[in-house]
């Protein structure tokens, strides 16, 4: 799969913060710790509409206290329950304390660093182990050189730099190293560290070639914290991961609480594992099954019986509820506190899912009227916003905006359906406007959702969202030519992870330029 | 509305009664006595209510009045004499080919100074927050503190992480804010030192030497704006590494522990209304302190994210204050007489939470005068009016920046002014002299001001 100019979109050589959902799976897998302290920390700038990306990863002092605390805590509770493990079995009665100190420097270290360390780095840290051994003893001194380890860069940054060795000329490509690629590969499918099998793999010097990316990848996708982590990306390209803070207006919907938000939010889980894993795993699937799931709390709010407590498949009316963008909990996030939202549903349908944000909106909008103003109190949802397309200054946007968001009229702001609003007879025409191919007019979301899963611009758009989460970054403006190769295959049809193996087999995935000397003075 | 917690009787009092056992703080800063001039940025957003807030011939206005009159006695709390409010700031209606609205202009830009920055399709601010520049000139860490818990719309949504702070400590590179009150006052007010305080130290040290290190060994290999990520790792690990080596001291202006909000309500600083108030004391008190005590001499504080949503239940509004009230305040005399006066409750809001901190700094003597007389606070606003006007942007300096803005009592009408002046004046009047701020390198100061 050749491409045009694979470094248009590549990266230069860099390093990847990880990410407060990445730290918290490291320190799980590596030290068996499932506190998840990453919830305290800054959180994360989602400056590539996803919670990796790397460049808005700037560390403050709020955020070294933070790892310090975390590093301490983490490192204390493994030396009291995991020492055996940290020294990779090394028994201190028996090999004494500077064979086992060895052991750690030569087992643990390189997981955690997830390459070998370099010998400098090596001796920075046998010194912290033995000045702390000193004074605290062995168990001290490993704590401490632990503390250390989990506050170093080589830790909380994913590398991306090729090997030492490498020709630093600007602009040069460089290959990463196998240890690079393999945590690429790992973080990207598992959202942590290589396991055991990769790290073998790596080591024995089978993970070097697109074939072996290939069949690891295939591996890792049978994994848990593959479903994780592919749940992850799709709550966050569709903002649903917005749930568990939502809130609503409960004059206007009495029956939401957190609880139902929460229930929404494991419907989505449910959904997703089942189209990904069980089912044909497809775009058209995604945006098209009326399968889902439902406990009696969302089966009421959905219109279906469920008798038992608990979370039981369900089938949806298919003429209502095709695809995702029917679930409440998609209808509940994008929309008003105390109303349906058909600005923020039309928005996000154009900016997310088909990658053509509409132009910002400019100064001094006329306001709608507000839901709660005694003005609006005869007016539908549709009527107040109708001034956007009435008026011509905000007509050129709004036709386009509010004509996809229209078409969502038949689900109130917690994704209950109307037939009725204020008295009136709801309207759920929709009309796509300015798209590359499904332009025209539309009834309901179930009709949305086929037109979707038939546009080549929903498949582009993902793929580029899947770049956007892998690469941890939005995509260079020069890059539309090799993002068209990537992924090229990629129909409505095919499973969603033959992105992921498309990109972790292209040539983007494994090779970074060198960075150039900066020119003038800092910005 | 707020109440006092500070007065000049209550701190001579405290100052006269103090234990030998004092509440102990670390200081954040490097530098030694006398105390810096200090520096206090409060920003809110949604423009204020014009007719209400521009003050007549004694600075009396229905916003200005919570300012500068005792909530409870209504007498002149001493604040008036102060003050320079400066009239006729503008900021260009220049979104510099971003996503970025009027709100991101006026929020990003009032303290960097530079166009907005397109990241990821996110308009963020384009350079360092001039709060961060003088940290970096004094080898100090400001203390950054903020209150965005929304109701309306949960702080902020994705896609708009770059409302979260005002201040940057580089091109798209935001200061997050501390959010947490109890979290910020452990900073502040570490836990007393333990019996192997010393030992613990040397350990610290060890550690953050070898993280220091191992740092320097990846940054070498990086390339020019790599290596300015690690840089900012390398300052942060540096500022954490004076902190906790520095001596503690007494603070008698200690404030009460704040409540342990997230243990009430997980969401108390993400969607729950019901605290901010309470919050917003909080940081008040705290911003206070680590200026009074010399923790820091750098404090910002935020009250509610770029065009932020509170719902000002607490005020007896309870609606989305953005989008239903500041947005349909349609001209500077008002739109009908129940939302003009929904804004006006707004900004009597912000205005005393201004006047709690500036009475608080104006409580403790300091050489001839008191803290505030060797502060410069400056009240700032995303916009001019809430219909994202930016035209007559409020802008109110308080405090004598340790003599350099000797007058006060004064509005300043000397014509339309750029917003870029208000870095240049923080600039000059700190003693780090510049001809112009961001991108008009020869702006000046406020004419009419110094």
């Amino acid at each position: 799969m050749p491409l045009a100019d694979p470094l248009s979109a590549s990266n230069t050589r860099r390093v990847r913060r990880l990410s407060a959902r990445e730290y918290d799976n490291v320190v799980r897998d590596l030290l068996g710790d499932s506190s998840r302290p990453a919830q305290r920390f800054i959180p994360d700038a989602f400056q590539n509409g996803y919670d990796n990306g790397s460049v808005g990863l700037a560390i403050q002092s709020d955020q070294v206290m933070s790892y310090q605390t975390a590093a301490e805590a983490l490192a204390a509770n493994a030396v009291q329950g995991q020492l055996g493990q940290l020294l990779g079995g090394c028994d201190v009665a028996t090999a004494g304390e500077e064979a086992c100190a060895d052991a750690f420097f030569s087992t643990f270290l390189p997981r955690a660093f997830r390459r070998p360390a370099t010998p400098t780095e090596l001796a920075r840290l046998r010194d912290v182990y033995r000045n702390a051994a000193r004074l605290l003893g062995f168990n001290g001194g490993i704590q401490t050189a632990l503390e250390a380890i989990l506050q170093s860069p080589q830790f909380l940054y994913r590398e991306e730099l090729g090997p030492l060795e490498a020709d630093s000329t600007p602009g040069n490509p460089v290959r990463l190293t196998n240890y690079e690629v393999a945590s690429e590969l790992s973080f990207l499918l598992t959202g942590t560290s290589p396991d055991d099998e990769l790290w073998r793999a790596v080591e024995a010097g089978n993970f070097q070639s697109r074939e072996d990316y290939r069949r690891e990848a295939q591996r890792l996708l049978a994994s848990a914290g593959a479903r994780d982590t592919l749940r992850a990306f799709l709550h966050q390209w569709l903002a649903t991961d917005r749930l568990p803070g939502l809130t609503k207006d409960l004059t206007a919907y009495p029956s939401f609480s957190p609880a139902l938000a929460a229930s929404m939010s494991r419907e989505l889980d449910q959904f997703f594992d089942a189209v990904s894993w069980e089912g044909r795993g497809s775009l058209r699937e995604l945006f098209t099954s009326s399968q889902s799931f439902a406990d009696p709390a969302l089966g009421a709010l959905y219109g279906v019986p469920v008798a038992a407590d608990g979370f039981q498949p369900v089938a949806l009316d298919p003429t209502l509820r095709q695809g995702v963008l029917t679930r409440a909990g998609f209808l509940s996030v994008h929309s008003a506190i105390d109303s349906s939202g058909p600005i923020a549903r039309g928005v996000f349908v154009l900016q997310s899912l088909l990658c053509a944000p509409p132009p910002a909106p400019p100064a001094n909008v006329p306001p709608a009227v507000p839901s709660g103003d005694p003005r609006a109190q005869d007016l539908t949802t549709r009527e107040r916003f109708e001034a956007h397309v009435s008026t011509p200054f905000c007509a050129a946007c709004h036709q386009m905006i509010d004509g996809v968001g229209f078409g969502f009229e038949q689900f109130d702001g917690i994704g209950a359906y109307r037939t009725t609003e204020k008295g009136k007879p709801i309207d759920s025409s929709g009309t796509l406007v300015g798209t590359a191919e499904i332009d025209g007019p539309y009834a309901g979301v179930s009709e949305l959702g086929t037109k979707l899963a038939n546009s080549q611009q929903l498949r582009d758009c993902f793929v580029k969202q899947v770049y956007r989460y892998g690469m941890g970054q939005v995509e260079p403006s020069d890059s539309a030519g090799a993002l068209a190769e990537l992924a090229s295959d990629f129909t409505s049809d095919a499973k969603l992870t033959t992105v992921l193996l498309d990109l972790v087999q292209s040539p983007l995935f494994v090779t970074r330029s060198v960075e150039p000397a900066r020119t003038g003075s800092e910005p | 509305m707020s109440r006092l917690s500070f007065s000049r009787r209550r701190v001579l009092q405290t100052l006269a009664l103090i234990p030998a056992t004092l509440p102990f703080a670390r200081v954040l800063q490097a530098e030694a006595a006398p105390p810096p001039k200090r520096l206090l940025l409060l920003m809110q957003n949604n423009g204020t209510q014009q007719a209400n807030f521009w003050p007549d011939a004694n600075l009396g206005s229905p916003i200005l009045d919570c300012l500068f009159l005792d909530p409870t006695t209504k007498q002149d709390n001493g604040l008036k004499a102060k003050t320079n409010i400066v009239k006729q700031v503008y900021v260009p209606n220049d979104a510099n080919g971003t996503s970025g609205n009027q709100h991101d202009m006026g929020f990003a830009r009032m303290f960097t100074g530079e166009k907005l920055l397109s990241r990821g399709g996110q308009p963020w601010g384009g350079g360092i927050s001039v709060d961060q520049r003088l940290a970096k000139q004094r080898v100090t860490d400001s203390l950054a503190l903020a209150v965005v818990a929304s109701h309306y719309e949960p702080s902020p949504k994705p896609g708009f992480a770059h409302r979260e702070s005002f201040t940057y400590l580089g091109p798209a590179t935001l200061k997050h804010p501390r959010k947490d009150p109890l979290e910020a006052f452990r900073y502040l007010f570490p836990a007393g030192d333990q019996p192997d305080a010393a030992r613990r130290l040397e350990l610290r040290k060890s550690v953050l030497d070898a993280v220091t290190g191992n740092l320097a060994e990846v940054s070498a290999r990086l390339g020019p704006s790599e290596r300015t990520k690690l840089d900012y790792h390398l300052t942060a690990i540096r500022d954490v590494e004076r902190r906790i080596g520095a001596a503690a001291v007494a603070c008698p202006t200690r404030p009460a522990v704040p409540p342990d909000y997230l243990a009430l309500d997980p969401n108390a600083e993400l969607n729950q209304e019901a605290y901010t108030p309470q919050m917003v004391d909080n940081m008040v008190d705290l911003a206070a302190a680590a200026l009074t005590c010399n923790l820091t001499s750098i404090v910002t504080l935020q009250l509610g994210y770029c065009g932020g949503k509170w719902g000002f239940g607490w005020q007896g509004i309870d609606m989305n204050c953005h989008d239903d009230v500041a947005h349909r305040d349609t001209s500077d005399a008002g739109s009908d007489p129940t939302n003009t006066q929904r804004v006006v409750l707004m900004n009597q809001y912000y205005a005393a939470c201004v006047a709690r901190l500036a009475t608080a700094l104006d409580a403790v003597p300091e050489g001839d005068g008191t803290v505030l007389d060797n502060t410069l606070l400056v009240w700032a606003n995303e916009l001019g009016r809430g219909d994202h006007n930016q035209e007559n942007v409020p802008i109110v300096l308080i405090g004598k920046a340790g003599g350099a803005l000797p007058l006060g009592g004064r509005v300043i009408d000397a014509g339309r002014q750029v917003f870029n002046r208000l870095g240049c004046t923080i600039l000059n009047l700190m003693d780090s002299p510049a001809a112009g701020f961001g991108d008009v390198p020869d702006c000046g100061v406020f004419e009419g001001l110094l």
